[in-house]
């Protein structure tokens, strides 16, 4: 992978790993809680546990959750459209993404919902994040690879970030 | 512990509002630079201020980040909620 700026707005990622490529395509629908029930409690978590706070909790749930999954939702779309600019080398299968900068934090908050969607709902524990990776034929390999790279890819761009 | 922010009120406000925590929550999915980055964002702490919290949070599973009025401390959790981090409104013993 290749990073550079050409200009102030906007960075311009190349040489993307195929594989890579791949996952990041898939960010979109990895994010999407569907109608998982912990998927959706995750994301739309509980903000108290006081059993005399219900009232608040039903505004919460009237007022303020749906304005969440508008910001959700926002920044999905920002992902899903760069993504659809990104292009593939035919020879070599690797990408080209051209990310402007103030789409960072929509991808930053994409990647960190697609890792909380998949965690749920594929009921991964603390420690299958941390375990050496499971065979080749365990469906969890894979869900584990795409988790450290979407892992990787937030931290990179936590780091353009800072640069921006 | 980390020193938490404990908003300022007047006399009178204090007299009649109970303080209320904003409480972030441990969660082994969220990464620790993600969560760092959020404290920063949102309560405009330096780097080392916010790790600080975040070790908290990771090593004792919660961190009270910041104490005051109800209705400011709802506007945070509103907030932190709305970068998906584990965390509830609750009253300061």
């Amino acid at each position: 992978m290749e990073i550079s700026r050409p200009n102030e707005t906007t960075f311009l990622i190349g040489r993307i790993d195929p594989v890579l490529a791949e996952l990041m395509r898939r960010i979109v629908p990895s994010a999407d809680p569907g109608d998982s029930e912990k998927a959706n409690a995750r994301i739309f978590s509980s903000p108290t546990d006081e059993v005399e706070e219900e009232r608040f909790f039903q505004d919460w749930q009237e007022l303020v959750q749906p304005e969440l999954a508008k910001l959700f939702q926002s920044s999905i779309e920002i992902v899903e459209g760069d993504l659809k600019k990104m292009r593939s080398n035919p020879a070599t299968g690797e990408a080209t993404l051209s990310l402007p900068s103030d789409h960072l934090e929509a991808w930053i908050h994409g990647l960190n919902q697609a890792r909380l969607v998949l965690t749920e709902r594929f009921q991964l524990h603390e420690e299958d994040l941390e375990a050496d990776p499971p065979p080749a034929n365990d469906p969890r390999s894979f869900m584990q690879l795409q988790l450290h790279m979407y892992a990787y890819l937030q931290e990179l761009f936590l780091r353009l970030l800072e640069r921006r | 512990m980390t020193e938490t922010v404990v908003e300022q009120e007047t006399k009178d406000s204090t007299a009649v509002d109970v303080p209320w925590n904003v409480v972030v929550h441990n969660d082994p999915v969220t990464l620790m630079a993600y969560v760092t980055h959020v404290f920063q964002t949102v309560f405009g702490f330096g780097r080392e201020r916010a790790e600080k919290h975040m070790m908290e949070v990771h090593n004792l599973g919660k961190s009270i980040l910041w104490t005051g009025a109800r209705e400011r401390a709802e506007a945070y959790v509103e907030q932190l909620h709305g970068y998906q981090l584990l965390c509830t409104l609750e009253k300061s013993l």
